[in-house]
Parts: C-alpha cells; sequence; structure tokens
C-alpha cells in the first residue's frame, strides 16, 4: 500500500533539494532520476539511493501535461525514432521491406508525437548490423521500432542498453523486446465463428507454413480451439502449405477440398481465391472463401480485416512510453502485445441455408 | 486519441477578447459580465475547445493540499477466496502493481463491490470522492457484480476478465507459451500421456488459452494418445474435485498432469497415479516438482504501466480496439 503523505502542507521534493544535498548539478540528478546512461552507474545508484531517502517521487500529471505540450508545440528536427526494416522481409509484403499501413501509421503517431520516424533498411549487403548500431548511436538515436523480420534471422545485435525499443511480431528474433503484432489468434477465431454463424460446417484452414513458425502456430491453434466442440469426423484437418509446395498450390487445395468436402475456407493468403479459380472452383457457389487478412483492395470479400495501421501506431507508443519512463534494453520478462482484427461482410461468403 | 489543439488563444481571438478574460469566461467567473461568459462558452464550444484534462488535473491538485499522485483505482467484484485456485497469483499481481505505482508517483486505492464491498451503484461516486483517474480491473470473475462506471473519465485496464462484454485493455499471463512449455519440457523429459486440468471459471477469463495451448501441442499426437481435457465447473470446492479428477485419471490414464489449481488442493487428490503433477501458475516450487511461475508481479507491473500510458496520451473510455498484452511465465525445473 502506498503511504499518504506525511503533513498536509507538503510540497513536493525538487530535484534542486536533492542536488544541493547530493552535492550535484540538478542536471546530473535529473539524468540519474531518467538512469541514463551517460552517467556513470555508480553515480546514478548514489543519487537514486538519495532521492529514495529523501522520499522524492515523480509527477505523472506533470508527466501527461509536458506529454501534451510537446505534442502541441513540437518544434523542427525533433528526436528520431528509428523504424528498422529488413531486406529479407520483402517477400512478405510483395516486394516491400515493411508492411506500408504499419509504416504509414507509424510514421503519422510518432509526427503527432512531436518526433520523425526515419526507416533503416537492414540489408547485410549494403548496410550490416554493426554499421547500423554506430549510426544509430551517432545520431543520437534513442527509442526504435523493430519491423517484421524473416523467420531465418535468428539475432539482433544492436547496442540494446543504449535503446528503448519493440519489435513488431518477430517473437523468433532474439533479443526478447516487448511485442506489438496482429491478434492472428483472434482473426482466426472471429473468421471461424463467423463462417459457423453463417450456416457453414466443414470449414477449412490453409496456413503458410513459414508464417506459422513465425507467429506460433497462431493460425491453426485459433482453429483448434473454435473446433474442439466438433465433433472430430466433421472437422477438416488444416492445410499447410510449405514455400516449397506454392508451385502445385493449386492443385494441393483442389485435393484436399475434394477429400474433406470443404464447404468454406478460412485464409491469410489471399492467392488462395486465386488457386480455386485455377481449379475450377466458382466462389461462393462451389465454395465460401474468407479472407483473413482482408486487403482493402477486396471490398466484396468476406472475412477479418487486420488492424495493420493500429500495429504500427501501438508500437510506437509503446516505445515512447518506454522511452518516458528510461526503460532501455532487454526487459527481464518478455511480454506481447496483441491488436484484434475486425469483421468485414462481403459476397465472398454469403451464407447458406440447410 | 489527441486532445484538441484549440487553445485559449484561438477562442480569444475568435471572440475579440484578451485570453485571460476568456479564461475567466469559461470558468464561469462572476468579474465577467454574463452575456459575455455565455457568448465566449459559445464560441469556445463551437471551435471544440476542451481544457485538456492532464492540465486541469494539475491544476485542480496543485490547488488542493495535501498534494498527491493521480489515483489508480484497483477494482475486485469478489472476496480473494472466491476466484478458484491460489490467492498467491492475485497477492503478487497487486504486490507488483503497487510497488510499481509508488514508483512513479500514483496513489493506490482499492475497492471492491458487490455483496462483501460497495453497491456496483455507488463505485462511480466512490471512485469521484477518491479523485480516481486511472482504473484496473483487478480479475473480475463472472456471475459477481457488474462495473458501472462512467467510462470516459478514466484511463481503464483489466488483468484477465476477458468474459466482461465492455472491451477494454487488457494485461494477463501468457497461458499459451506457459502451457506449451510445460507440455514441451515433460514431453523432452520422456513423459508420455500428459493431461490438462483446468479451471472452466478461469478459461472463461482468458479466452481458453490453456485449452488452446494444449490442444495444439496434442495435435501432434496420434488421436488415440489424446487425453481430452478435463474442465471443472464453476465453484468446485477442493473435495469434489478430487472426485472428479480421480474419475477423469481413471478414464485417461494420465502419467502427468498439467494443473491450474492452488496445489494445496493436492492433499485432497489421488496421490497413487498418475506419476506427476505440475503446475501452470504458481511462483512456488515444491520439491521434486517442475511447473510454471506466471511472473503474476509483471502483469501487475504492466498493468500500471499500461495505465500511465494511457494518461500520458489522454486516452480515456472504452478504446475502439482493445489491444491485450501477454506476460510470459517462467519453467522452474522441480
Amino acid at each position: 500500500m502506498v503511504k499518504e503523505t506525511k503533513s498536509p502542507s507538503a510540497r513536493p521534493l525538487t530535484m534542486k533539494q536533492i542536488a544541493a544535498k547530493a552535492g550535484v548539478h540538478q542536471t546530473t540528478v535529473s539524468l540519474a532520476l531518467r538512469d541514463h546512461p551517460r552517467l556513470p552507474l555508480e553515480t546514478r545508484k548514489r543519487i537514486r539511493a538519495l532521492a529514495e531517502r529523501m522520499g522524492y517521487r515523480p509527477d505523472p500529471l506533470l508527466g501527461a501535461f509536458n506529454f501534451h505540450r510537446n505534442v502541441h508545440h513540437a518544434e523542427k528536427g525533433r528526436a528520431v525514432i528509428g523504424f528498422i526494416l529488413d531486406a529479407e522481409a520483402r517477400r512478405c509484403f510483395s516486394q516491400q521491406a515493411g508492411h506500408p499501413l504499419v509504416v504509414e501509421a507509424a510514421r503519422r503517431t510518432a509526427k503527432e508525437r512531436g518526433y520523425s520516424l526515419e526507416l533503416f533498411l537492414l540489408d547485410p549487403k549494403v548496410t550490416g548490423v554493426k554499421r547500423l548500431g554506430q549510426i544509430l548511436l551517432a545520431r543520437g538515436i534513442e527509442a526504435v521500432v523493430i519491423s517484421t523480420f524473416e523467420f531465418s534471422t535468428k539475432r539482433l545485435e544492436l547496442p540494446w542498453d543504449r535503446l528503448s525499443a519493440v519489435k513488431i511480431e518477430g517473437r523468433h528474433l532474439w533479443p526478447s523486446l516487448p511485442v506489438v503484432t496482429n491478434d492472428q489468434y483472434q482473426v482466426t477465431r472471429m473468421g471461424v465463428q463467423k463462417l459457423r454463424e453463417l450456416g457453414y460446417r466443414r470449414i477449412g484452414l490453409v496456413a503458410a507454413a513459414e508464417a506459422e513458425r513465425r507467429l506460433g502456430d497462431a493460425f491453426r491453434m485459433g482453429l483448434t480451439i473454435e473446433e474442439a466442440r466438433v465433433a472430430t469426423r466433421h472437422r477438416v484437418p488444416p492445410l499447410v502449405l510449405t514455400d516449397s509446395s506454392r508451385a502445385s498450390a493449386a492443385e494441393t487445395v483442389s485435393r484436399w477440398i475434394r477429400e474433406h468436402r470443404v464447404e468454406a475456407i478460412a485464409s491469410n493468403l489471399n492467392e488462395v481465391a486465386d488457386y480455386l479459380r485455377t481449379g475450377g472452383f466458382s466462389i461462393p457457389d462451389d465454395i465460401a472463401f474468407c479472407s483473413l487478412d482482408l486487403p482493402s483492395n477486396k471490398p466484396h470479400w468476406s472475412g477479418v480485416v487486420q488492424n495493420h495501421g493500429l500495429v504500427g501506431q501501438r508500437a510506437v507508443e509503446h516505445v515512447l512510453s518506454l522511452l518516458y519512463t528510461h526503460q532501455r534494453g532487454v526487459p527481464q520478462v518478455p511480454s506481447v502485445t496483441f491488436i484484434p482484427g475486425y469483421w468485414h461482410d462481403g459476397e465472398s461468403a454469403p451464407g447458406r441455408q440447410y | 486519441m489527441i486532445v484538441s489543439a484549440i487553445t485559449l488563444h484561438d477562442v480569444a481571438k475568435a471572440a475579440g477578447l484578451h485570453y485571460s478574460t476568456v479564461s475567466l469566461a469559461l470558468r464561469g467567473d462572476v468579474r465577467i459580465a454574463s452575456a459575455t461568459r455565455e457568448n465566449v462558452q459559445r464560441i469556445a464550444a463551437r471551435l471544440g475547445y476542451t481544457a485538456h484534462p492532464a492540465a486541469r488535473a494539475l491544476v485542480e491538485r496543485r490547488r488542493s493540499t495535501p498534494v498527491r499522485g493521480p489515483v489508480i483505482a484497483w477494482i475486485e467484484n469478489h472476496p480473494p477466496e472466491v476466484a478458484q485456485g491460489s490467492t498467491a497469483y492475485r497477492d503478487s499481481v497487486l504486490e507488483g502493481a503497487t510497488r510499481l505505482a509508488k514508483t512513479l508517483g500514483y496513489e493506490w486505492r482499492t475497492f471492491r463491490i458487490g455483496t462483501t464491498g460497495i453497491a456496483a451503484e455507488d463505485l462511480d461516486a466512490n471512485l469521484r470522492q477518491a479523485g480516481a483517474e486511472c482504473v484496473i480491473i483487478g480479475q473480475f470473475i463472472p456471475g459477481h457484480a457488474e462495473l458501472q462506471l462512467d467510462w470516459e473519465r478514466y484511463c481503464i485496464v483489466r488483468i484477465d476478465s476477458q468474459f466482461l462484454s465492455t472491451s477494454v485493455h487488457c494485461v494477463s499471463s501468457d497461458r499459451i507459451l506457459n502451457v506449451r512449455r510445460a507440455f514441451r519440457e515433460m514431453w523432452s523429459l520422456g513423459h508420455r500421456r500428459i493431461g490438462l486440468c483446468a479451471s472452466r471459471m478461469q478459461e472463461d477469463c482468458t479466452r481458453q488459452r490453456h485449452a488452446m495451448g494444449y490442444l495444439m501441442e496434442e495435435e501432434c499426437l496420434e488421436p488415440s494418445e489424446r487425453i481430452p481435457p478435463l474442465f471443472y465447473p464453476y465453484g468446485t470446492r477442493p473435495k469434489e474435485l478430487a472426485k472428479e479428477l480421480s474419475l477423469w485419471i481413471a478414464k485417461h490414464k494420465p502419467a502427468v498432469v498439467l494443473y491450474d489449481f492452488d496445489s494445496r488442493w493436492l492433499g485432497h487428490a489421488t496421490p497413487a497415479s498418475p506419476t506427476r503433477w505440475i503446475n501452470l501458475c504458481e511462483a512456488r516450487i515444491r520439491p521434486g516438482f517442475g511447473g510454471i511461475d506466471p511472473m503474476a508481479a509483471t502483469v501487475g507491473e504492466k498493468a500500471v504501466e499500461t495505465v500511465a500510458m494511457l494518461l500520458r496520451t489522454g486516452e480515456r473510455g472504452i478504446p475502439r480496439f482493445a489491444h491485450d498484452t501477454y506476460i510470459e511465465g517462467r519453467w522452474n525445473y522441480g
């Protein structure tokens, strides 16, 4: 329990008072309380202990007010948030290194908060990770957002103890920084639930092996929990496509549909719609299709819209929150924040009557 | 949410008055003629002027003595012992939360609503009186008092409580990862026939996340090797649970049981079989038993961190899209 302030006339203790007692300048106290790496660790510890003894407490309302002031009186050339992109991830986002909606929203949010967002492309052929670390430090960048990294990259060695950082997706990637990601569990559960409500029985899931590995089997898990109460003989085993099987994917999908008498497909792979066409299936007459990552250029489809923009926004807000509370480096306990998607009614899954 | 960027100066310009006149007029000061006051208020409303909540709170507080930090209200809707399983989890969450709240300069207040606390409809008045800016919904459970709040007033986060229809940001322990971790640890030690025994109520509070992780691990097994999880009903008492468990064990013969209730309840369960009991949410390490430490104190800290972030950015009320933050547990070798 937090104790009540001692006497009714108590005024808040100031940094000046602490500085006088410690025999240092006020700015040293300010840096120490922010645990800033510019001061030697010993000095930081000593001053923080003194502040604690004297009963110093920061003022959250002042923090909120300063935040508000920064937003509305941002000067040009303010601090930069680094947004680190993986050149290898181009495969995931139709030849762009990051999801355009994520990047756009991250940029807008940074700007609204009085920061500017700068993209750094990590491409071993051009800028290696070591060089990137040097650039970040030389530029005085203190906050970074790590974009989606390919599953093949396992480690990212940047000067973490000098940075406040969060990752987008990338739970596979060392270090275990706080993660912000789309809630693929919720997205899949919502898709399957909606298809059920629309009257479909034999619901099939098509997933990509690479994405499942990267996202911790989220799509299959969402399906499994939604079908837990369905008798085994009414369930359709999910179809997991690997990169190497993509060439013959249309054929594989057709075979799987016939074998398991699939009535409706849920998938985050929008190319499944093309496979269906190639296989001679007409949507929705022969089979219903529910996209689990509905793109804005297919408004006539049914499916779940993933909040990519909100992922970018929350990632920036999160890293700023770390920055304001002076949390740098890798936290002791990893955490992940999931952003939900929402349903969009369309013609590709109009519902069926029995 | 970005608060309107219209300032007193903008209103003053539109009204053709000095900003100090506008300031007094908006506060209803009698030194300003009533016609002017009304005119200024009309213009301010038209322009969409609002005092920033942080600035307003700051001014309010500076005026009053003693000087206090903003208040975080922790709300429960049931006596701690009703939350099946371990009260240790709740206590650790609270400990982590209060500690960080203090470090960040917040005041802490605890409220319980329902039959053992204040009436649910009186909560809002109590929160106002306490000057609460932030609310943490602390592990509500279904079937008890419902929340009645003037939501827009507060920065809100919930711990678990995912059955609530009012969707606010949530912090919870990462039960999917935890149960998968425990399953894999036992599997790699050579154990087979690994079962899950979980509280239906806790599953409802956490969107079936123990079940999700467990069923995913079972997917890799032959159907004949799978063990259907045992979900014990709401309000199950230790003796009743022991009975259910022994029936389930007799039928499915698990060699390992992953479970979520207080390990002290094990005294009531059949000791002979299965050979291994693995707790999924208890910090305590018992000799000879592995288990998951849910890092409950970090869950509490994360909840405080989240409301602090909301207060800083001025995000109050029910968000359009509530996000969920999960804290990874730690495997303890027994």
